[in-house]
């Protein structure tokens, strides 16, 4: 038994790819579309996972779009989806130039909570030690909830 | 980059322990917070279990949190998807716990059940699709996954 993937639906495929590619850093790996289903699936990699993605599927995170329009709301039985970072000093920066919000700021130099545009809550954990606590970072107000 | 974990709230731990060690995943990390109240579990699938120890990565993590709380899901999230040596028989395994097999494995490919605390958790049949067998063949949809 393998794990494979974690699957979320997304209000808009672009924007999705965008959040997961441009700030991420993810890769598009597979996709799938069905006329008969109406919907569209996207399989994207983080960068260290790229080679056993591609050969096993594995792990992935699969992005559903349904072309027909449709509102997703969260719910608490599921937590977030958490990735290790080189740098979570840098993947914040890159994620607030791109107008991201970081909903809880790496102040420890070791964790960060962001949200999808849909809502999904993602962590962001420092590879190896934490950083060195840094402005302006370890006086960074929360925002919201993650 | 690296993917590390999904991480889930579950109102039972002890339920939902049994759900998963029914599916084939092991405990393989555990932290009791005193001061959050709270018990993180973290889980692997038998083939991910060296990888786990090794980079924590990939695991399902179980947030069970001591002041009780009702669980329900949303849209936003669909579902966590594992790889299964033999379908039928792991349908079989968790039919005998009481666990509802929502979409039945008819094609020998593909089977959705759900936690107790209502995550969709898809099982995909390793390599080719088995070959089609009652009583999986004509079993009915029970609701939704």
């Amino acid at each position: 038994m393998k794990y494979l993937h974690t699957m979320i639906r997304v209000t808009n495929l672009e924007d999705s790819i965008n959040f997961f590619t441009s700030n991420l850093g993810m890769t598009e790996t597979r996709r799938i579309e069905s006329e008969t289903g109406r919907f569209t699936l996207v399989f994207l990699a983080a960068s260290e996972d790229l080679g056993n993605a591609k050969l096993n599927d594995s792990p992935v995170l699969e992005l559903t779009w349904n072309w027909d329009p449709e509102e997703y709301d969260g719910g608490r039985n599921f937590g977030h989806l958490a990735y290790s970072v080189d740098d979570i000093y840098l993947t914040c920066q890159k994620l607030l130039d791109n107008g991201v919000t970081i909903n809880r700021p790496p102040r420890d130099g070791k964790m960060a909570f962001i949200r999808s545009p849909d809502g999904i809550s993602i962590e962001l954990l420092q590879k190896g030690e934490s950083l060195p606590k840094q402005e302006p970072w370890s006086s960074m107000d929360n925002i919201g909830v993650w | 980059m690296r993917y590390l974990h999904t991480m889930i709230r579950v109102s039972n731990l002890e339920k939902s322990l049994i759900f998963f060690q029914t599916l084939g995943l092991k405990e393989i990390r555990r932290r009791d917070s005193e001061k959050g109240k709270y018990t993180n579990v973290h889980l692997a699938a038998k083939d991910d279990i060296v990888s786990a120890e090794a980079v924590r990565s990939p695991t399902l993590e179980l947030t069970y949190n001591w002041e009780p709380e009702e669980y329900r899901g949303g849209r936003n999230f669909g579902h966590l998807a594992f790889e299964v040596e033999d379908i039928y028989a792991i349908c079989k395994t968790l039919i005998e716990i009481g666990v509802v097999i929502n979409r039945p494995p008819r094609d020998g490919h593909m089977a959705f059940v759900r936690t107790p605390d209502g995550v969709s958790i898809e099982l995909l049949q390793k390599g080719e699709s088995l070959p089609k067998q009652e009583p999986w063949a004509s079993m009915q949809n029970s609701g939704e996954w």
